[in-house]
C-alpha cells in the first residue's frame, strides 16, 4: 500500500469513527439536508444525486444519499479510499435517531457500528416540524 | 349524466388514487439531534477488543476486524478482516 493509499484509508476512517456530536437534519420531499457540527450544510437529494467535495490535502469525497424503505442512507466514497456507508433511522417513537455506520476499507475490510442520537428541539434549517415535543 | 362522461370521471378518479397509493411517504428525520455516547459503539473500542481478543474468526453476527499494523503506525487505529462473521 502506498503511502497515498494509507492516506486516503486514513481519511476514509476519520470520516466514519469520528461522530458528530451535534446533528441537524432538514428533510423536504426531494433532499435532505444534514449539518454537522455548525459546519455548512450538505444536501443530499433523494434521487441519489452525487455531491463532490474537494477536500484540501487529501482525496475527493462523493456523497449521495437515497431512501431505502424508511432508512436514509448515506454513501461517501473517498477517491483512492474506501467507503463510509450510515444508514439512518428514527426510532418508532421518534425521540431518537439510529445511524447504522459501516467502513469498507477494501481488501474485505470492514466494520460495521451504531450511533444513538436524542431529539433535541426542531431543525432551524427547515423542513418538516414533526416529531415530538421538546422536554421541558 | 351521460355514460361516457360518468366513464371518463371513473377514469380520473380511478388514475388519481393509482397516484396517491403509488407516492411513497418517508419518515421524518428533521431536527436537531445530539449524540448520545452511552448507547452508542465506540468503534476505537471494538477494534481495541477483538484485537486483544485475538481471535478475530468470533464474530457476533457482524463485522470482523482486526488491527492492521501497518495502516496503524501510518497515524491511526486501521480495521483488517472480513465483515458478517
Amino acid at each position: 500500500m502506498s503511502d497515498e493509499q494509507r492516506q486516503r484509508m486514513h481519511q476514509t476512517m476519520q470520516l466514519a469513527f469520528d461522530a458528530p456530536a451535534a446533528l441537524t437534519i432538514a428533510e423536504t420531499d426531494s433532499s435532505v439536508a444534514f449539518a454537522w457540527d455548525g459546519n455548512a450544510p450538505l444536501v443530499l437529494y433523494s434521487d441519489g444525486r452525487r455531491v463532490t467535495q474537494k477536500v484540501e490535502g487529501g482525496g475527493d469525497v462523493e456523497i449521495k444519499g437515497h431512501w431505502q424503505g424508511n432508512d436514509f442512507v448515506v454513501e461517501r466514497k473517498v477517491s483512492g479510499g474506501g467507503k463510509v456507508t450510515e444508514d439512518y433511522l428514527r426510532s418508532q417513537d421518534g425521540k431518537q435517531l439510529y445511524v447504522i455506520v459501516g467502513f469498507e476499507g477494501g481488501r474485505g475490510r470492514s466494520i460495521e457500528f451504531r450511533r444513538v442520537y436524542d431529539w433535541s428541539c426542531l431543525s432551524p434549517l427547515g423542513g418538516s416540524m414533526r416529531g415530538p415535543l421538546p422536554r421541558l | 349524466m351521460h355514460l361516457t362522461t360518468a366513464v371518463a370521471l371513473c377514469g380520473v378518479v380511478a388514475l388519481s388514487s393509482a397516484a396517491a397509493t403509488t407516492s411513497v411517504v418517508h419518515p421524518d428525520l428533521s431536527g436537531q439531534w445530539t449524540l448520545n455516547a452511552a448507547q452508542s459503539d465506540n468503534p476505537r473500542d471494538m477494534l481495541q477488543a477483538r484485537d486483544s481478543s485475538g481471535d478475530e474468526a468470533r464474530g457476533a453476527g457482524r463485522a470482523v476486524v482486526m488491527v492492521d499494523a501497518e495502516a496503524s503506525a501510518a497515524g491511526g487505529a486501521a480495521v483488517s478482516g472480513v465483515g458478517e462473521g
